[in-house]
C-alpha cells in the first residue's frame, strides 16, 4: 500500500465529511430587521406628514379591523380578538402576556423586538429573547416529548430540529393558549408552530415561520423573521439583563 | 508523518473541558432525601442545638461560616431578619420575580443548565429563568456596562489549564450573598470552576466586598450532571410571574 494514497484518502475523507455533515453556526447576538426597513428612529425620520391611510375605518370596510396579513380567524377566535381589543382600547394589559413580565410564547417571542441571543451545540440550539429574558430550546438528538411534557404546556413550549442541508427544521408543541401569535391574535391549545431557519448570507439569518391551529385558524398563518448579526467590532453583541419584574415592584 | 499526526494531538490538549449540560446541585449536607426519612434514617428525636439560644451566645444569630459582616451591614442583616420573622419578603428579590443575583444565582436550588463554546460560556438558573454570561474572548465590561449593574453582573473568565476562572464585577446591590446575608455594591466575586469528576462540576466561589465584609468570604457549590435520556436534562421554563399574576 501506498502511504500517499492512504493519507490522501484520509485527507478528502475529512474534507468531505466536514463539508457534507457540519451544519451551520448560528451562535450570536442578533437584532431583527424591521420588515418596513431599516430601524431608523426619531433622528431620521421621514419630513411631512404621515401619509394617509390606505383602507377606510376598520370597522365600515367589513375588515373588522383585521389586515388581510393576519392570521385568519375563525368565527369562535375572532370574537375572542374582539373582546382583547375592546380591552387593549380601554387601557388594560389583562391579555397580554409580556406586560405581566411573563414569557412573550412562541412564535410572538421570535420577532425578538429586542435582541436575540443564539446558542448552539450539537444536541441543542438556544434561543434567548432580551424582552423578558425568554429563553427557549430545540433539541436536536431526537428525543420527542414525553406525555408529561405534553400535558404541561409552557410559553416557550417544547421544539425537536433537525438539519435539512443548511436549513434547522424546527417543530413546536405543548403552547399555552394566553399567548398571542403575533400582534394580539389569540391561538387555541391546538397551535403547533413549524420553522425553517437558515443564513440568507453571512450574518444574516431568516425563520419561515408557519403557525398551524384548527380551532382558531382558517388556514395555516405564515410569516418570515429576518435577523442581523451583531459583532464585537461594532460594539452592539452584548444583550443586557431585563429583569422585567423590576417594573413590577416600582409599579406597586 | 510525524508532523501531520501531531497536530491533532497538541490540539487536544489546548482543548478546554466541555461544561455544557444540564446540572442539579449536590448538598452540602449529602444525598438529599426529602420526604419523611426512610428506614435506614435516624430515630428519635432530632439532636438538641449544640449551641445556645443565638442572641444570648453573642453570635447574633450567624454561624462562624457566614459572611463576617462589617458594624454597618450587621444592621443591615437585623433589619432584614425581623422583616422576615415578620413573614415580609420585602427584601428578597427572587420573592418578586427578580434573578436571585450572584453568587447566590450559583446555589441553582432547582437545576442549572450550561451553554459553552469558545468566546462564552451561559449558565442558566431554572429558578427565576436567571441567565449569566461569563466572556471568554478577552473583552473587558465598558464604563456604561459598569456604570449600570445588573443581577448577574459582568463576568469574564479565561482558563487556566482545566479550570475556569471568573471575575465578576458591576453587581447590583440589593440582592444576598447567601440566603439573607446583603452586602454592598463594592462586592466583587471570584470563581475557579472545573470538573472534578466524570459529571462533577465544582465552582469554588471567594466573595470580596470591602464595604459590607470584613474578610473575604469563600464557599463551594458542586453539582451533577444530569445524564441524556434520563429525563432529569431538561429544565422547565419556570415563569415566576405567572405565580404574581395568580396571587392578584
Amino acid at each position: 500500500m501506498k502511504l500517499e494514497k492512504i493519507l490522501l484518502s484520509m485527507i478528502v475523507g475529512v474534507g468531505a465529511l466536514h463539508a457534507q455533515s457540519t451544519p451551520p453556526d448560528f451562535s450570536g447576538v442578533y437584532y431583527p430587521i424591521s420588515p418596513f426597513g431599516r430601524f431608523s428612529g426619531a433622528a431620521s425620520a421621514p419630513k411631512g406628514p404621515p401619509p394617509r391611510p390606505t383602507a377606510s375605518a376598520p370597522l365600515s370596510d367589513g375588515s373588522r379591523g383585521r389586515t388581510p396579513g393576519e392570521p385568519s380567524l375563525t368565527p369562535e377566535y375572532m370574537a375572542k380578538w374582539e373582546t382583547i381589543s375592546k380591552t387593549r382600547v380601554a387601557g388594560s394589559s389583562e391579555y397580554d402576556p409580556v406586560a405581566k413580565c411573563l414569557p412573550p410564547g412562541m412564535p410572538a417571542m421570535m420577532s425578538m423586538a429586542y435582541g436575540m441571543e443564539v446558542m448552539q451545540d450539537k444536541d441543542k440550539i438556544t434561543f434567548f429573547s432580551e424582552l423578558n429574558d425568554a429563553l427557549r430550546r430545540v433539541y436536536l438528538d431526537g428525543r420527542k416529548p414525553a406525555q408529561k411534557v405534553l400535558d404541561d404546556p409552557t410559553y416557550a413550549g417544547y421544539s425537536t430540529g433537525h438539519w435539512e442541508g443548511d436549513t434547522l427544521v424546527v417543530d413546536t408543541v405543548a403552547l399555552r393558549d394566553n399567548t398571542f401569535i403575533e400582534g394580539f391574535t389569540p391561538h387555541s391549545d391546538a397551535m403547533t408552530v413549524k420553522e425553517r431557519i437558515r443564513f440568507l448570507s453571512p450574518g444574516l439569518l431568516e425563520d419561515r415561520i408557519t403557525v398551524t391551529d384548527p380551532k382558531a385558524l382558517t388556514a395555516p398563518w405564515e410569516t418570515v423573521k429576518t435577523y442581523r448579526k451583531a459583532s464585537r467590532e461594532k460594539g452592539n453583541d452584548e444583550l443586557r439583563e431585563f429583569a422585567c419584574a423590576e417594573g413590577l415592584g416600582e409599579a406597586k | 508523518l510525524i508532523l501531520t499526526l501531531s497536530i491533532p494531538v497538541a490540539l487536544c490538549a489546548q482543548t478546554p473541558p466541555d461544561f455544557s449540560g444540564v446540572y442539579y446541585p449536590i448538598s452540602p449536607f449529602g444525598k438529599f432525601t426529602g420526604g419523611p426519612p426512610a428506614g435506614g434514617a435516624q430515630t428519635g428525636p432530632p439532636p438538641r442545638p449544640k449551641a445556645s439560644a443565638p442572641l444570648a451566645d453573642g453570635s447574633n444569630g450567624r454561624t462562624p461560616d457566614e459572611p463576617s459582616l462589617t458594624p454597618e451591614y450587621m444592621a443591615k442583616w437585623q433589619t432584614i431578619s425581623k422583616t422576615r420573622i415578620a413573614g415580609s419578603s420585602e427584601y428578597d428579590p427572587v420573592a418578586k420575580c427578580l434573578p436571585p443575583g450572584m453568587p447566590a444565582a450559583m446555589s441553582m436550588f432547582y437545576g442549572m443548565e450550561v451553554m459553552q463554546n469558545k468566546d462564552k460560556i451561559t449558565f442558566f438558573s431554572e429558578l427565576n429563568d436567571a441567565m449569566r454570561r461569563v466572556y471568554l474572548d478577552g473583552r473587558k465590561p465598558s464604563q456604561k456596562v459598569l456604570d449600570d449593574p445588573t443581577y448577574a453582573g459582568y463576568s469574564t473568565g479565561h482558563w487556566e489549564g482545566d479550570t475556569l476562572v471568573v471575575d465578576t464585577v458591576a453587581l447590583r446591590e440589593d440582592t444576598f450573598i447567601e440566603n439573607f446575608t446583603p452586602h454592598s455594591d463594592a462586592m466583587t466575586v471570584k470563581e475557579r470552576i472545573r470538573l472534578t469528576g466524570p459529571g462533577v462540576l465544582e465552582d469554588r466561589i471567594t466573595v470580596t466586598d470591602s464595604k459590607a465584609l470584613t474578610k473575604s468570604w469563600e464557599t463551594v457549590k458542586s453539582y451533577r450532571k444530569a445524564k441524556p435520556g434520563s429525563g432529569t436534562d431538561e429544565l422547565r421554563e419556570f415563569a415566576c410571574a405567572e405565580g404574581i399574576a395568580d396571587a392578584k
